[in-house]
């Protein structure tokens, strides 16, 4: 009995060992798929979870430890089609001046988002461009492709490595934007092994250099079993500046018709 | 007087807020100090003051039933100029009651609307009566009763307007600056419409988005909020004439990566004529300009607008518009428009300056100018010529 348990250990190391040596120098298109299918099964992870609503603060640091907060509201609406991005719209809530302004973001996955901006003020929606998914978002670390969904075939992948990562294993993968106008050159993320969550993201710039480091951390399961980290921290490595969102109230499956996701509506938010 | 038109939605929209009193309420009360400093003393007895500091407050309210179908909003506006006397004046901007149900809604009240696309000038924008008394540009709007009812679509919305009550456009007097009757007193007692009395105006608007084009067509049938002067039966002083407008408006615009083209179309018919007014033109992002941060707009547009000599008068008949808007992406959400416009036939040009950022969380800071140059006499910018200005302002929030 010891002695087939003590068999079956070494049969199983060996197998590991084998895995192993393999994945030191495996054929690519191993790799791609290897790193496709982790991404795929981190987006079904997501799918069905319909509509979210949630209350979000962002707190910016400087370098010099000065910190200045915005709150907002996000309103998700699920698109399930895998080439289509999802629906969102961002209230601002504070500071006070920006009050009432609110950003709808229709998601694509390789072109260009559609994008509305109301400004209360005026009483005005207007069609912004949005070509620029690299330039950041209100003054914060995060561009705003790092805010904008996670979609699967926004990306081409690559398995890297596993590493262990808190209490559990994480997939290490290469992904390499498949979208226009992107700021980066590459990201290397990391996926638990067994939620199938994003726990770190770095972020690698044009010419290459490692310019900022998110982690996602806190997470909570919501409704039917959705994973929401509810502290994204994002480091700016080359000026020193942090950026905090911080995520509260979450709410799932909401009636939000596609009607209220669109720009007419913008203007009964407030 | 000028707050009659609160007093009657305070009665209407009162008593919906009495008869839904549950809910969540958030006020916000914005204070203004304003210092606006013209360049020169004025071209008319009267205007002898450079210096012209104001104080605004501005009380809003909201309040939002718990299922979030139902809303309220009041904002109430008052300005007290120490200099320009009659630019004291108060305005309920907004006091309305909205209704929203699956795919329409219901708003009862006053409201500010807009209409356009256009940066330079905003030509289909009717529904509301500019308040002249804050600026010459007609962005700061007079609140207008309403009932509008919208029905929305996945990818379009149609909303009806019945326009209640006609507010006419405050001139200031002849202590003020930026007088757009050049130098002349302007009838306050008289208003002449021909509209026949208790008449509403009604207009409509549909609108929606395909691909890369957001669309609007809109209809408005009414009195005029823009008025002829015509001179009094003495002779002594203006008096404002508003005529009947039908209006069939068109705005386009179309957005390809950096790059947004814009068109709007005014068809009106006043005394017995027909013009059609357009304005069209592109603004062009640099984004991330020079390295930085900073998105940097280029905007070019082209306007004309032609009046028959019936017609109320129009600063710019013809104009070429060019722009350039800084966004700088920052958090003190930091931005600027500096803007030229100017006729190609007579020369005439207008300058204009905004930009603004926040020093604290609760504090935001203005600044704000407009020059004219080579103004003839005898133009519809002749009591204006005298008066650049630069402003500054601190807006406090609590």
């Amino acid at each position: 009995m010891n002695r087939v348990r003590i068999v079956s250990f070494v049969v199983c190391l060996h197998a590991a060992f084998a895995v192993h040596a393999a994945s030191d120098d495996p054929p690519v298109a191993d790799v791609e798929t290897r790193g496709h299918e982790i991404a795929a099964r981190q987006d079904r992870s997501d799918r069905g979870f319909q509509s979210s609503r949630a209350d979000v603060t962002m707190i910016l640091r400087n370098g010099a430890g000065a910190t200045y907060e915005r709150e907002m509201r996000l309103s998700v609406l699920e698109v399930p089609d895998e080439w289509s991005g999802d629906k969102s719209i961002v209230e601002f809530l504070s500071p006070p001046d920006v009050d009432g302004t609110a950003l709808l973001s229709h998601a694509n996955i390789r072109e260009a988002d559609e994008q509305w901006l109301y400004v209360p003020a005026l009483k005005r929606v207007k069609r912004i461009s949005s070509s620029n998914r690299s330039g950041p978002f209100v003054g914060s670390e995060f561009a705003y492709e790092d805010i904008t969904a996670d979609e699967l075939n926004k990306y081409t992948y690559r398995f890297l490595e596993t590493v262990p990562c808190d209490d559990r294993d994480c997939f290490v993968i290469e992904r390499v934007p498949a979208y226009e106008g992107s700021g980066y050159s590459r990201q290397v993320v990391w996926i638990d092994a067994i939620d199938y969550q994003l726990r770190k993201v770095e972020y690698y710039d044009r010419s290459r250099q490692h310019a900022k480091t998110l982690s996602l951390e806190a997470y909570q399961r919501y409704g039917d079993g959705y994973w929401r980290a509810t502290r994204l921290h994002m480091v700016n490595h080359r000026s020193g500046k942090e950026t905090d969102l911080l995520f509260r109230n979450y709410t799932f499956s909401i009636a939000i018709g596609e009607s209220e996701m669109s720009p007419t509506a913008l203007r009964r938010l407030r | 007087m000028r707050c009659w038109s609160g007093s009657v939605g305070v009665l209407v929209c009162g008593a919906l807020f009495a008869a839904e009193a549950s809910g969540t309420t958030d006020a916000l009360m914005r204070t203004t100090l304003e210092s606006r400093w013209y360049a020169a003393t004025g071209q008319y007895p009267g205007q002898q003051d450079r210096f012209a500091p104001s104080v605004v407050l501005e009380p809003t309210l909201d309040w939002e039933s718990d299922d979030r179908n139902s809303q309220g909003r009041l904002v109430a506006y008052l300005r007290l100029a120490s200099t320009e006397r009659d630019r004291t004046h108060a305005d309920v901007r907004e006091l309305y009651w909205r209704r929203s149900w699956a795919s329409s809604y219901l708003l009862v009240g006053i409201d500010r609307v807009f209409w356009g696309v256009a940066e330079s000038v905003h030509l289909v924008d009717v529904v509301n009566q500019a308040d002249m008394l804050e600026d010459v540009d007609g962005e700061d709007k007079l609140g207008q009763p309403m009932a509008v009812l919208t029905i929305e679509g996945e990818a379009s919305a149609l909303s009806l307007y019945a326009l209640v009550g006609f507010r006419p456009m405050d001139f200031p007097d002849t202590s003020g600056r930026l007088r757009l009757a050049a130098g002349r007193e302007v009838s306050r007692g008289e208003v002449e419409t021909d509209r026949l009395t208790g008449r509403i105006d009604l207009a409509a608007r549909y609108t929606g988005y395909m691909g890369p084009w957001d669309w609007a067509v809109s209809v408005f049938d009414g009195t005029s909020r823009e008025p002829r002067l015509e001179a009094s039966a003495d002779g002594d002083e203006l008096v404002p004439v508003y005529p009947q407008l039908r209006q069939f408006g068109l705005e386009l615009q179309y957005t390809e990566g950096p790059l947004l083209g814009k068109l709007e179309v005014a068809d009106r018919r006043m005394t017995g004529d027909r013009r059609t007014a357009f304005v069209g033109g592109f603004e062009y992002t640099l984004f991330s300009f020079g390295g930085t941060a900073t998105d940097l707009g280029v905007l070019l547009e082209y306007v004309r607008d032609p009046r028959p000599r019936e017609w109320p008068r129009v600063a710019f008949e013809r104009g070429v518009f060019f722009g350039l808007r800084a966004q700088a992406n920052d958090a003190a959400d930091t931005t600027a428009l500096a803007g030229l416009i100017r006729n190609p036939e007579s020369g005439e040009r207008m300058w204009s300056l905004e930009a603004a950022t926040r020093i604290t969380p609760n504090v935001t800071l203005e600044l704000e100018g407009r020059a004219f140059s080579r103004v003839d006499s005898g133009s519809a910018l002749e009591g204006l010529r005298a008066d650049d200005f630069v402003q500054l302002s601190v807006n406090w929030f609590f």
